[in-house]
This record gives structure tokens, C-alpha cells and sequence, in this order.
């Protein structure tokens, strides 16, 4: 009894003394001692060895990890600690998908672009039935940075893998006439309507109209482009606007006055030196252009 | 008076009897029911993962469910199976078994076929527990059970290989080895991309190579990845696989009843 009151005391001091110094350290851990906490992670070769053959397990853990700490860091070291992350979750689990589509959102949001592309780039280059982050990496490209060129790329390994999906038809169509490339987009719209000429099915009606339109669109566009052009050069030569289209066709600067899909002339206005086209789209008229 | 003679049970029966008995002595081991409870509660932790992940739910319970069981019943089978012999001989139980008509063959032989009904049903039930978390999140598939059969073949070879120890050392040294044993095996199939680039002397490249091709590999039984990405499993890969756990159990528990049959128990 004499010794077993002031040993209790000791075990309540120390506890009470553990128990503070705790509470003091924790509630100071984040603004007071460390910022922000650092996390190591060994490369991906160390861990390919020591996961014990159980790699997607660890690339599950990483990558969830990622998904809850990824912006916890400051935004100087955020992208250093993504880039590495991402090489050992994807080092470990190559056939994941959802990394690399995660990563490259990431990357996406802090405008990393070639971060997000070589992203891409790797799982395209280990998953090679993979369309779908070739065509995710193409509308970050597209959307996003308004890069064309890498855009089309990245659609076109898309389209390479997955050739029956008309998606892809779609999207080159619509990259390249964002791009200014009318003609190269006219061909897409042209195959993607060819694929679904005879098709009833809902599918084949949403990309048979969808060419439909984008044909008639692109016709005018081109028509507007090629007339504009001679316009200037008449302008050039005389100083003023041809009184109408013909004079144009007449002068070799056009083999003919193109109509719009609908087979009516565009209208022309001699002083702007302007042209459009008054023809609505219209489905059946169009059906029976291409 | 008469003389009653007694003749020596069936050599399946004195297995049979052996093995029930190891059966019921790991139901009642403690470290039986730990193990057990842990991985219940982290097949349930991988549902929660599972909620936490963006995208391909299902594929990560799977991959964190069946790396969780696989893990925990190998955890079982070193814990229980070094204890198999070697307390027997310990606690002199042994003697009564020796001194019927039962060779020491037998003994190993039913007391590894009780610890491996052991495992089964605890793999059975991780694997219920599994499925029924997996239909909770709509992302079931038939082929868990093939990853569980695999799953029992790197138990039936892990047992083996504790059994074996077992018979000659004591529980100590039988779960370094056996754990040594799973380490080297899991991590043998990646010696010729991880060490062998590393290496200078084509001495070593070579002796390297070598012992990867001597070492076992247990990765060959991990079904995890093929099942979670619904890879078609070529049936010669599982029956070649399955051949070569049996033949290695079969050499481990023939190695295993000849170094027990000449040791000394007094």
C-alpha cells in the first residue's frame, strides 16, 4: 500500500504529462512545426520489388491517396509530387485506367500542359487497345488549350484503335474545322455520312443528321472563303467590289459562282463585298445533296 | 475368456482422424479467430477505399479484398502450421499418437489435410464476405473463385513449406523460414528486370538469372490483376500452375515425412 499510492501518482503525472505534450504537438503540427507534411515515396522500381507481387494493390492505395491529398500541397511543389505519384501508381498498375484520366484533370486544372500530355502519353504507350486517353488528352488539347494540331493527333489514335466508334470521325471533323482545315473536315463529315447513309437505327440518324448539317455548314463556309478570296483580288486590281458574282467567273478567278446546298446563289453585297446564304438547313434538301 | 483381437484402422481412416483433430485444435487457437477478424475488418476497409476511389469501384475492393485474404489466410497457415509438429512433440501428445499403429507419414499427412481444411473454410467465408461486399456495389464477377482456387494453392504450398520446417525446427525458426520462403517467392519473378540491370559482372548477371529460374514463384498464383480486368485465363495457364503447386507440395510433404521418420522424438 505505501508504494502502490505514489506509484499510481507517478502513472497519472506521466500520463497527464504524455497526454499534453500530445495535444500541444498535434495542435501546433500543421501551422507552427511543418506547413505542410512531407511524403516520401520510393521510386517505382523500389516499389515493384518491395509490393511482394501485390502491385495494384499498392497502386490502388497510391492512387487513392492522390485523390484525397493531391491539393494539399502548396502549388509550387503540388505538380512535383503529382508527376511523382503518378509515375509509381501507374509504374505499378500500367492497365488502370482512371490514373491516368485523373491525373491529367489534375494536370489540367493547374494548366500543365505538357505535364497532362505526357501523362497521355505514357498510358497510350502502355495500354495500347486504350482509346479512350488518346480521346481524353484530344479534348483537353482541343477545348482547353485550343491546341488543334495536338488535338487532331490524339483524335487520330483514338480513331486508329477504335475505328468502328464514329465519335472519333466526329471529333477529327470537328478539330480540323476548328483548326481552319474546312476541306480536310468536309472529308470526315462526307466518310462519317457515307458510314451511316442507310442506317435507321437512332444512332445512324443522330450521325447521319449530324453530318447532314455539319456538310451544309462547311459547303458555306468554303464557298464564303474561296468567294472572299477572288472579291479581294478584284478589289485589288480595280479598287472596288465586282457588281456581282459572275464578273469573278468571268475573270478566271473562279471556275464557276458556286450555289449553297440548297442550289440557290448566295447573296451578294457589292459594297461590303460580303456573301451569305439566306437557305436554312434543311434536312430532306440536304439528303438529296450527298 | 476370449481373446479379443484388435486390428489397425485403414491408413484413410488414421489420416481422417488426424486431421479432424488438428481441424478442431485451430478452430479453438486464438490466433486463428485475430487473424480471422482482421481480415474480416479489412475486406470491409476495402469497401471503403472503394467509396473513396473515383472510378473502377469494384476493381479496387477486388484488388484490396483478394490481396487482404490472400495475405491473412498466408498469415494463418505460417501461424498455425509451425506449431503443428513441433508442439505436439513439445507437450509429448505426440507419443500417444506414435504409440498406436500409426506411421509418423500419416500423422504429417493428417495433420497438414486438417490445417488445409482449416484454411479452406476460412478462405470460403473471406471469399463470401468478399462477393456479398462486391454485390453491394454492383461489381460481382464469377471469377473471384478461380483467384480464390489460386489463392488455396499458394496455401496448400506456404502449409507445405511450415510443415516441413515444423518437423525439424522449432516454431521460431519455422516462421522465419516459412516467412522468408513467401518473401522470396513473391518477389523472385521480378529479379531478371529489377536486379539483373543493376548488376556489373556478368558473373553475377548470370548466377542471378540462374537462381531465378531455381527460385519458386508464388506471383504465379496471383490472379488479382486478370480478375479485376476480366482477362481471359487461358486454361493451360491454370492447369500448368495448378501441376506445379501440387508437385511442389507433393515434394515438400515427401521431404518433409523423411526427415520426420528419422528424427529422433526422445
Amino acid at each position: 500500500m505505501k508504494r502502490t499510492v505514489p506509484g499510481l501518482i507517478l502513472v497519472a503525472a506521466l500520463l497527464a504529462g504524455a497526454g499534453f505534450l500530445h495535444f500541444d504537438v498535434r495542435s501546433r503540427m500543421e501551422e507552427d512545426y511543418f506547413p505542410f507534411r512531407t511524403f516520401f515515396l520510393p521510386d517505382s522500381d523500389y516499389m515493384k520489388f518491395a509490393s511482394l507481387g501485390y502491385r495494384s494493390f499498392y497502386a490502388d492505395l497510391f492512387y487513392i491517396w492522390q485523390i484525397l491529398y493531391y491539393d494539399y500541397y502548396p502549388r509550387d511543389v503540388r505538380y512535383e509530387y503529382l508527376e511523382q505519384t503518378f509515375e509509381v501508381v501507374t509504374d505499378l498498375d500500367p492497365g488502370h485506367q482512371e490514373p491516368y484520366l485523373l491525373n491529367m484533370l489534375f494536370a489540367f486544372m493547374g494548366g500543365k500542359w505538357d505535364l497532362l500530355y505526357a501523362m497521355a502519353d505514357k498510358g497510350i504507350d502502355r495500354n495500347p487497345d486504350n482509346h479512350i486517353i488518346a480521346y481524353d488528352a484530344g479534348i483537353y488539347a482541343l477545348t482547353a488549350e485550343k491546341n488543334h494540331e495536338r488535338a487532331i493527333h490524339y483524335f487520330r489514335i483514338a480513331q486508329e484503335r477504335a475505328p468502328d466508334k464514329p465519335i472519333y470521325r466526329l471529333i477529327l471533323a470537328k478539330a480540323h474545322s476548328m483548326g481552319g482545315n474546312l476541306r480536310i473536315s468536309m472529308e470526315y463529315w462526307r466518310e462519317l455520312y457515307a458510314a451511316y447513309e442507310d442506317d435507321d437505327s437512332a444512332e445512324g440518324n443522330y450521325y447521319r443528321g449530324a453530318a447532314l448539317r455539319n456538310l451544309w455548314n462547311t459547303k458555306i463556309e468554303i464557298d464564303r472563303e474561296e468567294i472572299g478570296e477572288a472579291l479581294e483580288i478584284h478589289r485589288l486590281r480595280f479598287g472596288r467590289y465586282p457588281p456581282n458574282l459572275e464578273v469573278l467567273a468571268a475573270e478566271g478567278l473562279l471556275p464557276a459562282v458556286p450555289l449553297d446546298p440548297a442550289g440557290i446563289p448566295y447573296a451578294y453585297d457589292p459594297v461590303a463585298g460580303e456573301v451569305s446564304s439566306g437557305s436554312p438547313f434543311d434536312y430532306k434538301e440536304a439528303m438529296g445533296q450527298w | 475368456m476370449t481373446e479379443t483381437r484388435r486390428t489397425a484402422s485403414p491408413w484413410w481412416v488414421q489420416i481422417r482422424a488426424i486431421a479432424l483433430n488438428t481441424f478442431r485444435e485451430g478452430v479453438r487457437s486464438r490466433i486463428f479467430y485475430i487473424l480471422f477478424a482482421f481480415a474480416v475488418a479489412m475486406i470491409l476497409f476495402s469497401a471503403v477505399m472503394g467509396v473513396l476511389t473515383i472510378g473502377s469501384r469494384s476493381k479496387i475492393i477486388l484488388d484490396l479484398g483478394l490481396t487482404f485474404i490472400s495475405f491473412f489466410t498466408v498469415m494463418t497457415a505460417i501461424f498455425v502450421g509451425i506449431g503443428l509438429v513441433y508442439q505436439e512433440v513439445e507437450r509429448k501428445t505426440i507419443y500417444n499418437v506414435l504409440s498406436k499403429p500409426v506411421s509418423r507419414t500419416r500423422f504429417l499427412l493428417g495433420r497438414y489435410l486438417g490445417l488445409m481444411s482449416l484454411l479452406a473454410a476460412n478462405l470460403a467465408a473471406m471469399i463470401l464476405l468478399l462477393a456479398a461486399v462486391l454485390l453491394l456495389f454492383r461489381g460481382f464477377t464469377w471469377k473471384i473463385l478461380l483467384a480464390a482456387g489460386f489463392i488455396y494453392l499458394e496455401l496448400a504450398i506456404i502449409t507445405a513449406i511450415a510443415l516441413f520446417f515444423s518437423s525439424i525446427t522449432s516454431p521460431v525458426v519455422s516462421a522465419l523460414c516459412t516467412g522468408a520462403f513467401y518473401i522470396v517467392g513473391h518477389t523472385s519473378s521480378a529479379l531478371p528486370d529489377m536486379l539483373v540491370p543493376r548488376l556489373e559482372s556478368e558473373a553475377m548477371k548470370r548466377a542471378v538469372t540462374g537462381l531465378y529460374h531455381v527460385l519458386p514463384d508464388l506471383n504465379l498464383l496471383n490472379l488479382t490483376n486478370q480478375v479485376a480486368y476480366e482477362i481471359p485465363i487461358p486454361a493451360g495457364f491454370v492447369w500448368k500452375s495448378a501441376a506445379y503447386s501440387i508437385l511442389l507440395v507433393a515434394a515438400l510433404l515427401a521431404g518433409a515425412c523423411l526427415l520426420f521418420s528419422r528424427r529422433d522424438l526422445v
